[in-house]
Formats: structure tokens, sequence, C-alpha cells
């Protein structure tokens, strides 16, 4: 492998400072990875493994600090998950316990759609056209998203606890399957 | 009722054997490279050396999920329901 092929050290600085931003945001920190070199000119071949690798380990990378940053967030539902277990059941006013376990069920069916589809998208990540546009479409579903969330009852509920009051396990599970959409760069959580 | 305890008794049944086989098929996937897993298992692929750790992980967790689902349906709370 010739030298011009890797990621430069201000290319990797670059790419994590981007990683690290649009993480946040319902955006796509994914697609704002692989078409950024394409943007800039960058002679990187996304397509071999160590782009891939990188790019894991960004994510890797913040997804660390958001569970330190939610450290007591975590620490509450591990307790609930914990409480749960000790009783063999889910309290109705355990909210901690419910949200883990919705958190489980939903975590299920993306894994599983991941790993099928694991060959699949590994092209994608090698097309920044693909990924522009997909993009575009995520944009105009955040629109419509918008759109509904504005005719959208206010609750007065905290959401921890409006969730776990709400959501049953056949909703987590559906949205933990939408949530595989977004393994697609452009496509966001 | 009793119709009802059988069918919660064979969910249970039913649901443990799934996780027990699926933690041993993730210990398979660690254990054995790909060209030595069952024909019939995702991630077979003849010549090949190398391991499905993820398949492994995956397999490992869903079993762990169905053995949760076994012991939160055989708790206090649906032993209490069933019988009422």
């Amino acid at each position: 492998m010739i030298a011009s092929e890797l990621i430069t050290y201000p290319q990797a600085i670059v790419l994590g400072l981007l990683q690290g931003v649009s993480e946040l945001f319902p955006i796509s920190s994914l697609g704002h990875s692989v078409i950024l070199p394409s943007l800039l000119g960058w002679d990187i071949h996304q397509n071999d493994k160590y782009f891939l690798t990188f790019l894991i380990a960004t994510h890797l990378a913040t997804a660390i600090v958001l569970f330190f940053f939610f450290w007591r967030d975590w620490m509450r539902i591990l307790a609930g998950l914990g409480r749960s277990l000790r009783d063999r059941q889910i309290a109705p006013e355990d909210t901690d316990a419910k949200l883990g376990w919705l958190l489980v069920v939903g975590t299920i069916p993306a894994g599983i759609l991941g790993l099928l589809l694991e060959h699949a998208l590994r092209k994608v990540f090698a097309s920044p056209q693909s990924a522009a546009i997909f993009l575009t479409l995520n944009g105009l579903l955040l629109y419509g998203a918008e759109l509904l969330r504005r005719r959208a009852p206010v609750a007065d509920e905290e959401d921890d606890a409006r969730i776990a009051h709400t959501v049953s396990w056949r909703d987590a599970a559906l949205v933990g399957a939408a949530q595989a959409i977004a393994l697609i760069p452009g496509c966001s959580r | 009722m009793l119709r009802r305890m059988r069918n919660d008794r064979l969910l249970v049944a039913l649901a443990v054997a799934a996780g027990v086989i699926l933690i041993v098929i993730a210990i398979i996937y660690w254990v054995e490279p790909a060209k030595s897993l069952p024909g019939f298992f995702p991630g077979h692929e003849a010549g090949s050396n190398h391991h499905h750790v993820k398949h492994g992980i995956a397999a490992f967790l869903v079993g762990l999920a169905c053995l949760a689902f076994a012991w939160f349906r055989t708790g206090p709370k649906n032993a209490a329901s069933r019988t009422s």
C-alpha cells in the first residue's frame, strides 16, 4: 500500500472533529465521514479495510465519551435491570428497569440486521454518491418528522418515564429494526 | 386456565431450549473457523480460517435474552396471575 492511500494525521483530526460534532445531531455522522474525503479531494481508498476500521474507531470513541457523559443515567438503568432480575419482574413504577429492557429489546433486531447486512453495507461505505443521496433523503425525513413533532401534544411527564409508560415491547423491537437503517451512510438514527 | 398454564410452560421450555442452543452455537462460532462450521450455519465458507466472533456474540446475547425471558416468565408476578 502506498503512503498516499493512508489517512494522514491532519485528515484524521478533521474526520474526528466532524464525527464528534455530527454524532450528536440526527444528520448521520457516518454519511458526512464518507462524503468529506471526496468533497475535499483527498486521495483515500474508501473501499479499503483501514478506512472502515478508522470510521468504526471514531464511532467507538464517541460512544465511550457519551457513555461517560451519561454515566449516571446508565448506572440508574443498570441498577433497574439488576432489580428486575432479582425480583423476577418489572415493577410498574420502576421506569429505569422498563427503560433498560426496552433498550435490550430494541438492540436485538438492530444487531441481527447489522450482521446480516454487513457485507452488502461495506460497498456503500465506499460510495460518496450514495451517501449524498441518503443524506438528502434523511433531510427530507427530518423535515417531515419536525412537522409531525410540532403537531404532537405536549407531554407533562419526563422523557424516560413517558417512554417507559407508553412504549410497548413490540414498539421497542420495531424501533430497533428501524434503527438498522442508520447503518447506511447518510441515514441517521 | 389449565390450557393457559400449559401454554405458558411450553413457552418457557421453548425459551430455555432456544437460550441454551444459541449459547452452544455462540461457542461453536468462537471455537471453529468458518470452514469447519456446519454447512447450514450463516458464515460457513469452505477453506476460510476466519472466526466469526461477531456472529458468536450475537448468538450469545440473543441466547441470554431468551433465558431472561424465561426467568421473568416464571417469576412471582406471572405465577400469581396464572393461579388467580
